[in-house]
């Protein structure tokens, strides 16, 4: 069960979300329920605090009339949920997207606009959570786990095209479908994180699962996002087999 | 060296062992340690056949020696760097075998050149010296090139002063060989190749230090202007908040001449039709460069803040946001600027070529790192990752390719740098972590 959390100041706009998010739960029969919700900061803390298993879904004013604003807030409600998805209601528009987005990891932002279009915003941030945690629930995926900046992620192992070894030392590069991650990491080990992944050359560990097609003559591995890494003829003969 | 023996086999073997050395050099100088089956049998095959002509042409052997190792290198990086390579690695081959032939005499005096000593003194002496040479050679240079790469030039002057050198040491030893492998000429012409090759690094260090100081004082000059028009954008900002408080104050006085009326109908037409718009052009763009006086590096504040405004003129939507003050990053400030003006230009050409978006910049401040983050709207159909970062490589036909190949080159350089690129949803977004600790 998700656990849904609202901090807002203004007693009125804090009992319009209340209503918009009760409302759609109960209407979809959404696996969530709105256990707290507050105008202090400190009370949802003090929540996750008293229930560490707690995964919420976190409504928060940019602007509360406290100590801790509601970015300094979600900071600490990752500390103790990090799996949590945190949401901001705010009036700020665009200005603070990007740290909305990286700082916190908030997993939407709602502008403070006419009602209705408020109430659809949350409605839409409710069904991605719903999905998010079902998904998290349900699946036998494999991840990886990765720790780049400050943040620790999990990667879905279908979407690992290949490990490099970058040019400086300790440096990995980890090519995905869409996207290519550097981190801190030899790439020996890497080759054990699961039975797919194949050690094909000096500094590249490939998934056997994303290849597309192999070039013997060139010695190149041609995955299936239409990026290529290198093989060497010892590694050929094992993969081959 | 000469041989006194005329014994073909012996002068094979000594002449590929030559041969052998030049390209053991190059590799270390190019520091290229990739070993090859082909290759071994391409140094195999020109070796001894080098050998077989020596009969015949004797010393110009060494042009062919040249010629053959130029072309082993052809597809190994681009020209002018083949060509300072191979030449490097025939002046250290011809350097460190008059070296030892000086030690030869030296010490066994004239009559030292029989097949054995050739082979049990001279070779292993000549190796030696010369890999000594060689890896200071490649110590050297890889800092030079870094050096050039960094300033975007080409490094052609290097490559037409170690041919020319190259040249002169071909000509001297021709020379020599014509009047005859005496040992005081050996020393003459030692001593001269030794003047060339002072001289070949006497220049190279005055250039180079000539030219980053011609650099530096550019990248002076760029940022001044950078800082002039960043100042020219605060004082037009500030210039449109003065305008405005000068608004405020008349809609304040207008709305109480309502109120005083009560005139309630009046009010509402006046609100709408006034004061709705005013509100309307605060959210409006180019109020939103304020953050970037939260960052209190110069360079890094006058590239975003020339970019950007750029941006607005060219009518983009483009934001810069950090809600936390900057004062340090742990990076070099020259290599980090020239990493966002690639980047920024990079985003600003592709939103001009779809004509709608939006850039995104940002830098946010965690326990042990900052993070940049250049983000842009793309094309749908942007090639992959690994595409896009070939060297050469441009989405525009035109002669511009070093971007995002750049951007690597200069985070390979900096362990506690490291870099994420995403391209999804047509965003592309570009983020790089700088960690306050070396890893």
């Amino acid at each position: 069960m998700l656990s849904v959390f609202i901090c807002e100041d203004v007693i009125s706009q804090k009992k319009q979300l209340e209503k918009y998010i009760k409302d759609y739960i109960m209407m979809e029969e959404l696996d969530m329920e709105l256990v707290l919700s507050t105008d202090n900061p400190y009370d949802i803390l003090a929540y996750l605090k008293a229930n560490p298993n707690t995964i919420g879904l976190y409504f928060l004013d940019v602007d509360l009339k406290s100590d801790i604003t509601g970015i300094g807030l979600a900071s600490e409600i990752r500390e103790l949920d990090v799996l949590g998805n945190i949401v901001f209601v705010t009036t700020h528009g665009e200005l603070t997207y990007l740290t909305f987005v990286y700082k916190v990891e908030a997993m939407d932002y709602i502008i403070k606009d006419t009602p209705e279009k408020i109430c659809k915003r949350i409605q839409e941030c409710l069904d991605i959570a719903n999905k998010r945690h079902l998904n998290d629930q349900n699946s036998e995926k494999k991840l990886f786990k990765i720790k780049t900046g400050s943040s620790v992620r999990y990667i879905d192992h279908s979407e690992i095209m290949f490990f490099e070894s970058g040019l400086a030392p300790h440096k990995v590069v980890l090519h995905l479908r869409n996207s290519q991650i550097e981190f801190y990491h030899t790439i020996n080990e890497l080759a054990n994180i699961g039975d797919e992944f194949y050690r094909c050359h000096k500094s590249f560990v490939v998934n056997k699962n994303n290849i597309q097609n192999i070039n013997k003559a060139e010695k190149i591995i041609e995955m299936v996002n239409g990026e290529t890494c290198l093989i060497s003829s010892r590694a050929m003969k094992g993969l081959l087999e | 060296m000469q041989y006194r023996e005329r014994d073909d086999k012996v002068i094979i073997f000594l002449v590929f062992l030559q041969f052998l050395f030049s390209y053991i050099s190059t590799k270390i100088i190019s520091q290229d340690f990739k070993l090859s089956f082909k290759e071994l049998l391409y140094v195999l095959i020109t070796g001894s056949f080098l050998g077989f002509t020596y009969n015949y042409i004797n010393i110009i052997t060494v042009l062919f020696l040249y010629i053959f190792l130029i072309f082993l290198w052809r597809n190994k990086s681009n020209i002018y760097e083949v060509l300072i390579y191979c030449s490097l690695g025939m002046i250290i081959s011809v350097l460190s075998d008059h070296i030892s032939s000086f030690f030869r005499y030296a010490i066994f005096g004239n009559k030292s050149s029989s097949f054995k000593q050739l082979l049990v003194l001279h070779m292993p002496m000549y190796y030696i010296i010369g890999l000594i040479l060689s890896s200071l050679a490649s110590y050297v240079l890889k800092r030079i090139l870094a050096n050039i790469k960094n300033q975007n030039k080409s490094p052609i002057f290097l490559t037409a002063l170690s041919c020319f050198i190259w040249l002169t040491y071909v000509f001297s030893i021709i020379l020599i060989r014509v009047s005859g492998d005496q040992p005081r000429l050996i020393i003459l012409n030692l001593i001269f190749l030794s003047l060339y090759l002072i001289l070949f690094f006497g220049i190279l260090i005055t250039y180079i230090l000539i030219s980053q100081k011609t650099y530096e004082t550019r990248r002076r000059e760029d940022e001044y202007m950078y800082m002039e028009r960043y100042t020219q954008d605060i004082e037009k900002q500030y210039n449109e908040l003065r305008k405005f408080r000068h608004d405020y104050q008349n809609i304040l006085t207008s709305l109480e001449g309502y109120l005083v009326q009560e005139d309630t109908a009046g009010l509402k037409q006046y609100f709408y039709s006034n004061i709705k718009k005013h509100s309307d052009r605060l959210m409006h763009n180019e109020y939103m460069l304020e953050d970037l006086s939260n960052i209190k590096i110069n360079g890094i504040k006058s590239i975003i803040a020339t970019k950007i405004i750029y941006a607005q003129d060219m009518g983009l939507n483009a934001n810069f946001e950090t809600s936390d003050v900057i004062t340090r990053i742990n990076m070099d400030i020259i290599l980090l600027v020239r990493i966002l003006g690639i980047l920024l230009d990079n985003a600003i050409e592709e939103l001009l070529y779809l004509g709608y978006g939006q850039l995104l910049v940002g830098l946010i401040k965690y326990p042990d790192n900052i993070l940049i983050i250049v983000q842009n709207t793309c094309r749908d159909n942007l090639p992959n990752i690994q595409t896009l970062k070939k060297r050469n490589f441009s989405t525009k036909s035109s002669n511009r390719g070093l971007g995002l190949s750049n951007v690597s080159d200069i985070i390979d350089q900096c362990p506690n740098v490291i870099s994420e690129i995403i391209v999804d949803n047509q965003l592309f977004i570009h983020k790089i972590f700088i960690f306050d600790k070396e890893k």
